[in-house]
Formats: C-alpha cells, structure tokens, sequence
C-alpha cells in the first residue's frame, strides 16, 4: 500500500496492472458504443420524469451564486451510469441467485450485489428525487452519510453554512458534463507535483492541468485507500470534484485486474454498511458477504453486546440477568454461521457479553492454559500413552482395553448413571482458601476445568468436520461396496451435521458453566442436562468409529435414533438456560471481579 | 534508494530562497529528516523566541504529508506535551500541490493565532478560553523559558 514515490516508474501505483497501464486511443470508437448501449440502459431508470418528485429549485439554492441557474433542467446522458453498470455485471459472482436469505431472518449479499442493488437502489432513488445525475446523487449520498431524509431536507434548503457551501459547489460541478481526457502532449510538460517533466496529463475543467496522470493516479487512489470519497482536485481550496467517469478515464478498465472504479465502490459499500445499523459483514476472513437483518422484529439492543471490557463492569448484574440468548446467528452467503450482534461464531446457550467475555479472557490466558496437553493423555489405569485421533471422548485403551473418559479420565461406565459428574467443577475446594493468593490459584483451576473442556470439544469438532469433508466419499464407497442406494446412507449426513452442531453447543455450555453461579437453583438442573447432552454427543459420536460398511447399515436405526436424542437434548439445554435467565433459577457471579488472576488487570489496561 | 527529484527541488529552494523566519535543512546522512528553526511571530506571546521542530517526509511523500514535530516546549492549545500539532493541512487537509515552505508558514500561522476551540492540548485550551490573560502569559514564560538562547 505504501508505494514508494518513484519518478521514473510510470506503473508504479498499478502494480496490479498491465504492463501497458493506461492506453491513449485517438478515436473514440470505444467511447460511443457504450453511449449508445448506455441510452438503452438508462431508459429503464429514467424514463418516466414525470412520475418522480421534480421541485423545481428554489430562490434560496439559486440566490448566492447565479451561475447555478444554469444547472440543468434535463439532465444530459450521465455515461458513467452505463460505464458503473457493466463493471458490476463483469465483476459479478457466477452464481444465478443474487442473494440469499437464511431461516432466521438474515440476508446475504456478496458484496458486488451488495452494490448493483441495495447502494444502487439508494443512489437511484435520489437521482430520480432530484433529477440530478448519477454520480450526482451518489456523491450527495456519501456527503450525507446515505442518510436520505437529511439529504433532502438539506438540498434546497442551504441554511447550514457546511452544508450549503458543499452543496453549491457539487451543483455547479455538475452544470456542463466535461468530456475529460487523458492527453498525451508532444512537448512534455512540468508537473509541480513529482517536479518532473511529463508528456501524459488529464486536462481538467479547472485548468489545473499540471499534474501528471501519475501523480494524479497516486493521489486519486491514496483518497480512495484513506476511504475519503468526496475527491477534490489537488490544487489548494479548487473545488473541482473527481467524478466516476474521471476515476475510469485515469484507470483504465483492464479486464482481468480489479478497476480502481470497482474498488471505489467497494469501500463506498463498506462505510455504508459501517454506517447502518442492520447490515454488517460476515467476520469469516476472506468472506465478502453482507448481512442483512430483514427482520424489524429482531431489533437487538446492540448498546448491550458493543461493550469493552472496560465498560463491561459498569454493566449492573441486573442488567446481565435479564438479557436472554435469543441469539442473532446469521448464515452468509458462503454458509459460515455468525452472531449478527458480537460477530463471534455461534455460541448457543452463551450471551453474547458472557461470550465475549470468555473469549477475551482465553486470549489473555492463553499461556496459562498452554500445559494442558491436548492430543496426548495417559491410560488412568496402564498409564499407556494414548493419542486421540477422532472426534469422540469415549476411549478405550489400545493395550488394557480400559474404558474412560478422556475429559475427566474417569471410567466410562459411571458416566451413564446420573450422580457421575464428568463436567462438575468441585467448588469446595476453594471454599477453604483463605488468603487472596490461594482464591486466586482456585480461580485458575476453576478456569481451566472449563477451558479444558471448551477446547476438547472444539478439537473434536475439527475432527468431526473431517468425516463431514470426507462424507461424501465415504457415502461413495458405501454405495459400491454394499450395492445400496445412495439414499440409504443419507442419515449419515444428517448425524454428522447434527454431531458438530450439538458439538458446538456443548462446547459453549462450559464457558456458561464458568460463569454462572453455581449456588443458584437452577444450576443443578442445568448440570444435569449438560451431562445427559454430552453423553448423548458421546454416544452418537461413538457410532463414527465404526468402519465396517455391513456394521454401519445394521446399526441405521442406532444412528438415526442417537441423532434425535442429541437434537432433544439440545433443544432442552438451551430451554434450560433461557428459562432460568429469564426466571433468574441462573444467575452469573464474579462477572465484574473474575479478579485475582492477574491477566484480567492486562485486560484493563488494555481497553 | 535515490530521492525523487520532487524533494530535491524543494530542498534547493528551501535554501537558495528560504522563508523569512524560518529554516529548514536536511541531515546530511538523511535527506529526509530536516531541521527546522521557527521564529515566533512578532505581536504574539512567542515573539523573540526561537522554536525548534523536526520535520520528516515519508516514503509517501508528498502523497502523503510530512511528519512534523515541536521539539522546543511551548505553551500552545494545539500543540501538545509530545510536540505534536493539531493543524489541517497536517491530516485531512493535506494536498500534494502543498509544499514543506507552505506547510513550514501555516505552522508559524498558527502561533500567531491560535485556536482552542480546536485544541490538541485540552488543559492549554482550556485555560486560553477561560483566562486568556494569564494563558498568554505562561505562553510567553515558557518561550523566555524555554525557547530563547541562554549562552
Ligand atoms: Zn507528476
Ligand atoms: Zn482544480
Ligand atoms: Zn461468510
Ligand atoms: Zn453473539
Ligand atoms: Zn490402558
Ligand atoms: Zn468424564
């Protein structure tokens, strides 16, 4: 980004371009096909003048500057509309449907639709309000932040001295269409910027036309990079505004590289979706989506999920209580799932505070937690060293056969009765701990329980999602070798997603067991229902591990029935913590003081 | 890597034509890093003072504007302890047809008339709108102070 300044290098600020980065053509033949194209587009959005609101000027917005009674009453053919138009349409997605809405009630865009529709829609509307061009009314909608009522309220009324300078003078840009070119002088020419004498210069309309393309390229795209939209020209206080059509004319449209107009564009979409409150983006890197929430009953109090950890302790207890987990969770147009308010993954039963919270105080221990070894343990009973390479916590030892649990290392047979605790973190430890140093050794302990658990359960993910990558395949081979129709295996993709769903729930579960307390009434019950749904995780689990393709179809009915009991069990625990949310039988303690640790103080200073 | 010849024109004329009351000049092992001395502006409370800055032009440049600092102490609302100064044409202003001479001249502008309703140092601001008298006078305690030769 930080291009070095170089004289000598014309292709500098285009390293992504041709070698050929712009090219001087004499005749216009290029330039007329499209208008021609373009009056067949524009006939579709402007063809009915009539019908759109048409105010005619009023004496306030003619009154300090009399040229701006020239601005014109039909507007001549705006040819960036045409030009913006075919960019988007070469730029767009492959794929048939433009967008996609989700079963909660969220839509997603890729960013390019983002921008053909709804920025364009918007850009549209004041353009046929006002009667003015195209980059017009964009240029007017980035100035007004797309608030639209305020740009209307604004536009004919100038009595906001920022307002109105800004105003007068987009008019006037816009009284006469310049035809600017790239011109290629035969004498090269001073350019007061890079102080070296050019031949290639854009003549603008203002006459400052000392600045070389290249120096203008770098200071166009250097704006552009800065998401500074409203573009002047570089000559002190001149009010020449860039236009669409000039970024296009100054980079050139090459069909394979990413154009400086799209990428305009682009971070014109981004500040719009910063700047609305129901749209946002999908946090998955490299994912381009934009979310929408279509639904106006989901109105979410994002006062409450936008806090630091500084602001956090201000948040009272009650407040914290009575939020529920009714969570916003999006799907993007790539399938990734997330929270629409706190932009983590889907973290069902958890708030999304209490969420964060964790997160962040897993970042900041993350080296406290370092020693707890996660792929290796010890047989409790041959203290045979196991690796643990699936995705189930049910192990049974290679050498002694002894059956455990690989979380708590108990044996596995108590797991099944109800008075065996594998995810109870036993407090009465830290009941006789009397100095500070001593709470807080328990702290960590009571921490790492449950991170430990936590992250269990997030590697077993990871590993059911390699028999979910590989499903396919293995449905493939099924198939051949049982000669069995496809459909026959189709539970076993079900199961599977039902597995890494519930998975992901579980894990979740113990960042809440962390933080709630666990002397309220309804936190028994809670416990229970965790410990029947990760043994119903477990169990259904379990069922992956058999690779013998006749065992697999015989045990069709276990797979199908494990995969509703899971699904029951699920829908139960997270009925559990909303109720007792909501009737206060669960309760949160030591949010604000999950003091004595000493990396929470780091957290602090941080924010 | 070699300067482009926009800095050099510049320095060239920073020294063959230099702005009254002020210098600029480069280190030698650093064409980049300039030296700049600021007279204080007569009628103002930095008057006979002498203010040293540093001034650095990025790799940008002048795409980017140069990086500018006080290094003398002076009482001033938009400029900060760290010497840092609160100017337009510093940030958001900045064009690539402006120039070090003209960004040098807005600076010493600014200590002609400072601004705290815009400020950078909010103790100084506040003092300069609640007690203008006294906030010239530290003003110009700090430049006898601070920013006039004692040997
Ligand atoms: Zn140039
Ligand atoms: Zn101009
Ligand atoms: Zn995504
Ligand atoms: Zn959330
Ligand atoms: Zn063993
Ligand atoms: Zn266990």
């Amino acid at each position: 980004m930080a291009a070095s300044y170089n004289d000598d290098d014309d292709s500098i600020y285009l390293q992504e371009s041709d070698e050929e980065p712009f090219e001087y053509d004499d005749d216009d033949d290029d330039d007329d096909a499209g208008e021609s194209e373009f009056l067949r587009h524009d006939s579709v959005g402007d063809c009915d003048p009539g019908s759109a609101a048409n105010p005619t000027p009023s004496p306030a917005a003619t009154g300090p500057s009399k040229s701006l009674s020239a601005y014109p009453a039909n507007n001549p053919i705006d040819p960036i509309d045409f030009q913006v138009d075919i960019l988007i349409k070469a730029n767009q997605d492959t794929d048939s449907s433009l967008n996609y809405i989700d079963h909660t009630g969220y839509k997603s865009f890729t960013l390019n639709s983002f921008i053909y529709t709804v920025l364009f829609n918007a850009i549209d509307d004041i353009k046929s309000i006002l009667n003015i061009p195209f980059n017009q009314a964009l240029l007017l909608l980035v100035y007004f932040n797309w608030n639209t009522d305020s740009l209307l309220d604004n536009y004919y009324n100038l009595d906001i001295i920022k307002n109105r300078s800004f105003i007068l003078n987009l008019r006037l840009n816009f009284t006469s269409l310049h035809n600017n070119k790239i011109s290629l002088l035969k004498d090269s020419k001073f350019c007061s910027i890079c102080c070296n004498y050019q031949s290639k210069f854009y003549f603008l309309p203002c006459n400052h036309n000392y600045f070389c393309i290249n120096c203008l390229r770098k200071y166009i795209k250097n704006k552009i990079l800065d998401n500074l939209f409203i573009i002047n020209c570089p000559e002190l206080n001149c009010p020449y505004l860039f236009k669409l059509s000039d970024l296009n004319n100054l980079f050139l449209i090459s069909k394979a590289k990413k154009p400086i107009t799209l990428l305009y564009l682009q971070k014109i979409a981004k500040s719009y979706i910063q700047l609305k409150k129901d749209y946002s983006y999908c946090p998955a890197p490299d994912c381009n989506s934009v979310i929408q929430n279509i639904n106006p009953n989901l109105t979410h109090d994002h006062s409450l999920f936008s806090f630091s950890s500084a602001l956090l302790s201000s948040i009272d207890s009650k407040t914290i209580q009575n939020l529920n987990i009714d969570l916003p969770i999006f799907t993007c147009y790539n399938n990734h799932n997330y929270c629409f308010n706190c932009r983590l993954e889907s973290h069902f039963p958890c708030p999304c505070y209490i969420s964060k919270l964790w997160v962040n105080k897993c970042k900041d221990d993350s080296e406290t937690a370092n020693w707890i070894n996660v792929n290796t343990k010890e047989c409790p009973k041959c203290i045979s060293s196991i690796e643990k390479n699936g995705g189930c916590n049910h192990m049974t030892c290679y050498k002694c056969f002894h059956q455990f649990c690989w979380i708590c290392l108990g044996p596995w047979a108590s797991h099944g009765s109800s008075y065996y605790q594998c995810n109870r973190y036993n407090e009465d430890d830290s009941k006789g701990a009397r100095d500070k140093k001593e709470i807080s050794k328990k702290l960590l302990k009571k921490y790492i329980h449950f991170f430990d658990r936590f992250q269990t359960h997030e590697i077993s993910i990871k590993q059911d999602f390699k028999i979910f990558k590989t499903m396919e395949k293995t449905i493939n081979n099924l198939q051949i070798k049982t000669g069995n129709s496809y459909i026959d295996f189709d539970f076993l993709k079900d199961s599977i997603q039902i597995l890494i769903q519930a998975r992901n729930v579980l894990k979740w579960s113990y960042c809440l067991s962390y933080y709630l307390t666990p002397e309220s009434n309804g936190f028994l019950i809670y416990e229970q229902n965790q410990s029947v749904f990760m043994n119903s995780i477990e169990d259904l689990s379990k069922l992956f591990e058999i690779k013998e393709y006749k065992q697999i179809l015989k045990r069709k009915s276990n797979f199908i029935e494990n995969t509703r009991f899971v699904s029951d069990r699920q829908k139960k625990l997270i009925e559990v913590v909303q109720d007792g949310l909501k009737t206060n039988f669960l309760s949160f303690k030591d949010i604000n003081t999950p003091s004595g640790d000493s990396s929470n103080t780091k957290t602090k200073t941080k924010a | 890597m070699s300067l482009p010849r926009r800095i050099i024109k510049e320095t060239e004329r920073l020294v063959s034509d230099p702005v009254p009351g002020i210098s600029a000049i480069p280190h030698d092992d650093n064409l980049r890093y300039f030296d700049v001395l600021i007279e204080g502006p007569t009628q103002s409370p930095y008057e006979g003072g002498l203010f040293k800055l540093e001034l650095f032009l990025p790799d940008d440049y002048p795409m980017m504007a140069p990086k500018v600092r006080f290094l003398t102490k002076i009482y001033h609302p938009n400029i900060d302890r760290l010497g840092r100064i609160c100017l337009d044409v510093l940030k958001s202003n900045w064009s690539p047809a402006l120039q070090i001479r003209t960004l040098l001249l807005s600076i010493q502008a600014l200590l002609a008339s400072p601004n705290p309703d815009d400020p950078l140092a909010n103790d100084v601001a506040e003092e300069w709108k609640k007690n203008e008298n006294t906030a010239i006078e530290t003003a110009k305690e700090w430049t006898r102070k601070y920013a006039t030769e004692k040997s």
